[in-house]
């Protein structure tokens, strides 16, 4: 009997053990009390990644259970089970290791010096150990981080806490994981990090540096090398091209030798400045203008269905080159470019040097993901570009060039962007997304989610994030609404989209405004609000009302946009109209205000993308209409002697005229302070125009076009338009200081347009001047046009400074080419 | 005698009602018991009986050299606007601020030979053949947009004078040298005499906008009366707008009642002439109004009228800014609204009210 009792309490023992050996929970925390302590290795590769992932747990565990566990040194820890952060050594780049040991549960990860909470290009560090916290917190607390900030976490609450056995690794699948533009001028400090830490907590990083900003404008600067040497550079319009219109510096002909050995050269001295050891850019500047040379277009692809060339193989071909003379110096350098523009089709016929990592770009995926012919090439693209390629990156502007702040919410969108950079083996990413959280919401949790890996049902996973952000009552509505948020963008995309080549972007506005916005906020606004009203949690309420925020704003900005439309598009603008226009400015800008001072928000630079795609929200804008003077109205002089046209300006007939004035900014009707006068004279069937250009920097005019086909529009130029009256055509002259003339007549197909007008111009010390002679008969059959008035304007560009300045004689609040903005003129 | 004295008695009867004729303008002289001022720019001219009062809007004639490109060889001069044209040639006037869907009216006398074609904004509005005889032509100006050119163009040598371009009005006043505004024209009476409770008044009006087709873009008064508390607006009127002609009387509150009748809606005149009476009165809270047009068309229409104020003014032919565009005569205002047959009986008389009613 003692026997048979001694032999069941031995098993009894073995069990015992063995379940403490063979991983039996490990109760932590109990009542919200815990005897656990926290230790990070002050030995670590780079200690503080484990100094944060280590307060990660301590703050994260306190959130959740109540129970604030101490942070020690591993000498006092006094035989306390601990969590021990940063011990152990991890080589997979950015990896992680969890497990439980005992009663310790340890996290380790792949870390490096560097910038920690800044995962800056060149700097920023590696940060194992901190993935590895947040992994087990989201996994073992339920624990997210939606948005940056306390009131973008979701932390469930329980008052006991057991951690099961666990032995696994992770890391991340593509090993380039950048959330760009996340912060602005003007955040304070505390923004600023608390945007970094998101990022961190999302597990955004990288195993390498990566660098492919627009080097040539700082490696070959016009300022120091096109004097000595122009054949550096572009060859464009049949010469070396020297300006620089839109301030991205110029181009260079890669085919130039020499130019490359300088550029090389150039390049290696900047890496060797470096503090830390970092990635190389290759990439040509932005805005198109590439050489036109021989040597350089032999290269090239082929031409697309527009008339632009393929250039991918040249660019290649660069690249090589570029590596073959850096590597020389610097063997392991890395070195990085992205694909794009001109150079986005992987169509290359030679292999790029295995040290060159290529970032290939599709902006607007925010739009154009939705066209299934789109993501077809696109995936047909990457392949194309992994076959010649060691590595490849993907970028994209998803929201366009700076977004609006309108609603943009896009999981199935991301996702299927996903599938394509997955099945194209593509393992990075760097997304500018600077929209704000109050219009993206989830998106850029989902890009870093995506980017890590891991997510094995798609649907569930959508489900838990809405459910977890939302709560409850708001999920199932935030769901309906980001579904018709996708839905519209969707229908509009597949109604086509517009590409500007140069610039790589999709025209989505104004579009967005009529097609996809209207009517949104009339639907969600009650139903998001009923579910604000209904959810207790302090942060889900606080996501919803951010959503609610942004949709207001963005339904006081479509009835903006109605306005301008009503005011800009007419000649007779309503100056009620114009009226309420100005009380939709000043309620936006108090919603702006608010989406800004939210936490965790960080709007764009709205206001530079309204203007760079002039769409006319400028409170001037609207009080220039409102003025006695929004409508321009002149006359001909009749002139009984004619003058020699050879742009001096001269003759005494130019001073009895009174001049029309052209200073007002064609975007917003601002003044500026060096215009131009214009004095406009009829003698018999001719056109007279005198105009006097102020230029106070004339040394700066380096116009340079003069052939037939030169993009004048490029240098400093006029621009005059002419609508005769009772007829449907406009009819464009434009020339540049130098006297070439490009002409136009915009109605027609093929636009053509040969006046047979005699252009002269002149330059003077502080001014440039042209006098143009212009038959009547080139722009109408009518006969008796006395008396006949006709719309007309005169417009500049000033390229002597940067910005341009491109002004009017009648602002049009948009392009030129407005005739519902001309100015009124009679013909006496 | 005996029939005569009868029906002496039953006219007299007929007339002797409670209507009594307070004010009486009978156009033959420029003055008139109860009338304060008929503006110097009221003219008498020849009436239904003998003269009446010719009564037109503030306008200018904007048909000025200044604003005018003539071709080679034609001419403009003088007070009367002489214009000479050549052949093949053409006066141009370009307007760059014209409302658009308004109506103008260009307006000359011409002679000569060949065809005057008038058009704007490259369309023809109007075309006339040329003869020994100065004839008059008149083209309506009504554009689409807010500018466009006039031109008139001959085929042969022609004499144009009175050429005169009146904006916002759609038919020709008698021609006005350019540049200068025409002087306002209305005639002051004695606000006591008028009665906002209870009247009517009888007259005769000739006006080139009283024909069922009429085209305008500005309104026409007959008369208003404004009170101490109406700002300068007027609290009873009877007008011309929306097409159709308007009597209207406005109380304190709550809002103004008015009656009308669309100009489509107008019997047969007796050359150009139409007769209107204008009844009002007000009773127990409410106010009815009614228009009888030569005797038989009858319009009505009543509706709540309180705190009727007594007027500060009255003034026939205006009413701020409108003006009644037409001849006047035997103007007549009345104590109480006159009957369907005392209206006829006016009608028919064949006789100027001032012997049918003794003041």
């Amino acid at each position: 009997m003692v026997n048979r009792m001694k032999k069941v309490f031995f098993v009894l023992c073995c069990c015992l053990a063995v379940g403490v050996l063979s991983g039996a929970a490990l109760p932590v925390v109990k009542n919200s009390k815990s005897n656990y302590c926290i230790v990070f290795n002050p030995k670590s590769a780079n200690p503080e990644v484990a100094w944060r992932a280590a307060k990660d747990l301590q703050e994260y565990i306190f959130k959740a259970t109540g129970a604030k566990l101490p942070m020690v040194k591993a000498e006092a820890r006094k035989g306390r089970p601990a969590f021990l952060v940063g011990f152990e050594k991890v080589t997979v780049p950015e990896g992680f290791v969890v497990k439980t040991s005992g009663k310790d549960i340890i996290i380790s990860g792949n870390d490096t010096k560097g910038s920690v909470l800044n995962c800056h290009w060149a700097s920023g560090a590696r940060t194992g150990t901190w993935h590895g916290v947040s992994d087990f917190l989201e996994k073992q607390l339920g624990v997210r981080w939606f948005f940056p900030g306390e009131l973008g976490e979701y932390v469930p609450k329980r008052k006991d806490w057991s951690v099961p056995e666990l032995n696994y690794t992770g890391a991340p699948r593509f090993v380039h994981r950048a959330l760009n533009y996340q912060t602005r001028k003007g955040m304070s400090k505390q923004q600023v990090e608390q945007n970094y830490i998101f990022n961190r907590r999302n597990r955004s990083g990288r195993a390498d540096s990566w660098c492919g900003w627009h080097n040539w404008r700082h490696n070959l600067p016009k300022e120091k090398y096109f004097k000595d040497h122009p054949e550096y550079f572009a060859y464009v319009g049949g010469r070396r091209y020297g300006m620089d219109p839109l301030n991205h510096g110029l181009q260079i002909c890669t085919t130039n030798p020499e130019a490359l050995d300088v550029l090389a050269a150039n390049m290696i001295a900047e890496v060797k400045k470096r503090p830390v050891k970092s990635m190389l850019s290759l990439s040509p500047n932005d805005g198109g203008r590439q050489c036109e040379c021989d040597k350089c277009q032999a290269l090239d692809d082929g031409v697309r269905p527009d008339g632009s060339r393929i250039m991918t193989t040249r660019m290649m071909t660069y690249v090589n080159e570029m590596a073959k003379r850096i590597t020389k110096v610097l063997p392991d350098q890395k070195m990085g470019m992205y694909a794009y523009s001109h150079y986005a089709e992987g169509v290359s016929k030679v292999k790029v040097h295995p040290a060159v990592t290529m970032m290939e770009v599709l902006n607007d995926t925010g739009l154009s993901y939705y066209r299934a012919d789109i993501r077809k090439k696109h995936l047909e693209n990457l392949k194309n570009w992994r076959k010649s390629l060691n590595r490849l990156y993907f970028y994209s502007f998803p929201e366009g060039m700076g977004g609006l702040e309108l609603p943009c919410c896009q999981f199935n969108n991301i996702s299927m962007l996903y599938d394509n950079l997955y099945a194209a083996d593509v393992t990075g990413f760097s997304i500018n997304n600077s929209t704000s959280y109050g219009a993206a919401a989830l998106n850029n949790y989902f890009y870093l989610k995506f980017a890590w890996g891991g997510i094995k049902d798609k649907e569930k996973f959508y489900e838990e994030t809405l459910r977890d952000c939302y709560g409850k009552a708001g999920a199932p509505v935030m769901r309906g609404y980001f579904a018709d948020i996708e839905s519209r963008l969707s229908k509009f995309a597949n109604r086509g989209l517009k590409e500007n080549r140069d610039l790589g972007y999709i025209s989505r506005y104004p579009g967005v405004f009529t097609d996809v916005y209207p009517g949104l906020a009339e639907k969600w606004l009650p139903k998001l609000k009923a579910a604000a009203a209904a959810t207790k949690d302090k942060g889900q309420k606080a996501r919803i009302q951010m959503s609610i925020t942004n949709l207001e704003y963005c339904q006081v900005t479509v009835a903006l946009y109605d306005r301008a439309i009503k005011v800009v598009k007419t000649s007779k603008p309503d100056v009620k109209v114009a009226a309420e226009a100005l009380k939709l400015i000043a309620k936006r800008k108090e919603y702006f205000k608010k989406m800004r001072a939210l936490p965790s928000n960080s709007p764009a630079d709205t206001v530079k993308t309204e203007r760079n795609f002039r769409i006319p929200f400028d409170a001037n804008v609207f009080s220039f209409m409102m003025a006695a003077n929004a409508r321009k109205s002149g006359s001909t002089t009749r002139i009984s002697s004619v003058p020699v046209v050879d742009g001096k300006l001269d003759e005494a007939l130019w001073k009895n005229i009174k001049p029309l004035r052209i200073h007002f900014a064609k975007d917003n009707g601002d003044i500026f302070k060096v215009g131009a006068d214009l004095y406009l004279a009829r003698h018999k069937g001719d056109l007279y125009l005198g105009i006097r250009c102020e230029e106070p920097l004339v040394d700066k005019i380096l116009d340079s076009g003069r052939r037939a086909d030169s993009k004048v529009w490029n240098e400093n130029c006029i621009d005059l338009f002419f609508a005769p009256a009772g007829q449907k055509g406009v009819y464009q002259l434009a020339f540049n200081s130098l006297g070439t003339v490009r002409t136009f007549r915009k109605d027609t197909k093929d636009g053509v347009w040969n006046p047979k007008a005699v252009v002269k111009t002149f330059r003077g010390k502080d001014f440039w001047s042209a006098e143009v002679k212009l038959p009547i008969s080139s722009m109408t059959a009518v006969k008796d046009f006395a008396g006949d008035i006709w719309g007309m304007n005169f417009c500049r560009v000033r390229r002597t400074v940067q910005p341009s300045e491109y002004s009017c004689w009648s602002p049009t609040f948009g392009d030129f080419n407005r005739p519902e903005r001309f100015g009124r003129v009679i013909i006496k | 005698m005996k029939k005569s004295f009868l029906l002496a008695t039953v006219f007299a009867f007929a007339f002797a009602h409670a209507a009594e004729l307070k004010l009486y303008i009978d156009g033959e002289s420029r003055k008139a018991p109860g009338v304060i001022k008929i503006a110097s720019g009221i003219r008498q001219v020849p009436g239904r009986f003998g003269k009446a009062l010719l009564i037109e809007r503030r306008t200018i004639n904007f048909f000025t050299a200044a604003d005018l490109i003539l071709s080679d060889g034609a001419k403009l001069s003088g007070k009367n606007n002489n214009l000479t044209l050549p052949a093949g040639g053409y006066a141009a006037l370009p307007l760059t601020a014209i409302r658009p869907k308004s109506v103008s009216t260009l307006s000359f006398l011409y002679r000569g030979e060949g065809k005057i074609t008038v058009s704007f904004g490259g369309k023809t509005l109007a075309e006339f053949t040329a003869g020994k005889e100065f004839k008059k032509g008149e083209a309506l100006v009504i554009p689409e947009e807010d500018n466009g050119t006039l031109r008139i163009r001959s085929e042969k040598a022609v004499e144009l004078t009175q050429v005169m371009f009146d904006k916002n009005i759609g038919w020709s006043n008698t021609y006005h040298a350019p540049g200068k505004m025409r002087t306002v024209d209305c005639i002051d009476v004695k606000p006591e005499l008028f009665n906002p409770e209870s009247g009517a008044i009888s007259c005769w009006i000739k006006a080139p906008w009283l024909r069922k087709d009429a085209k305008h873009s500005t309104a026409i008064a007959l008369c208003d009366a404004k009170t101490a508390t109406s700002n300068g607006k007027p609290r009873f009127y009877i007008c011309v707008w929306s097409n159709g002609v308007n009597l209207i009387t406005q109380s304190k509150a709550p809002k103004g009642v008015s009656c009308g009748l669309k100009l489509n809606e107008l019997p047969a005149a007796s050359e150009g002439w139409y007769h209107f009476v204008f009844n009002w009165k007000a009773e127990k809270g409410f106010m009815n109004l009614s228009i009888i047009v030569n005797g038989e068309k009858v319009f009505k229409k009543n509706g709540v009228c309180r705190d009727i104020e007594k007027v500060k003014s009255f003034t026939v032919g205006y009413v701020t800014g409108s003006y009644l565009n037409g001849i006047l005569d035997d103007f007549g205002l009345f104590t109480a609204p006159l009957s369907e047959a005392e209206a006829k009986k006016i009608f028919t008389a064949k006789a100027p009210l001032g012997t049918l009613y003794k003041k």
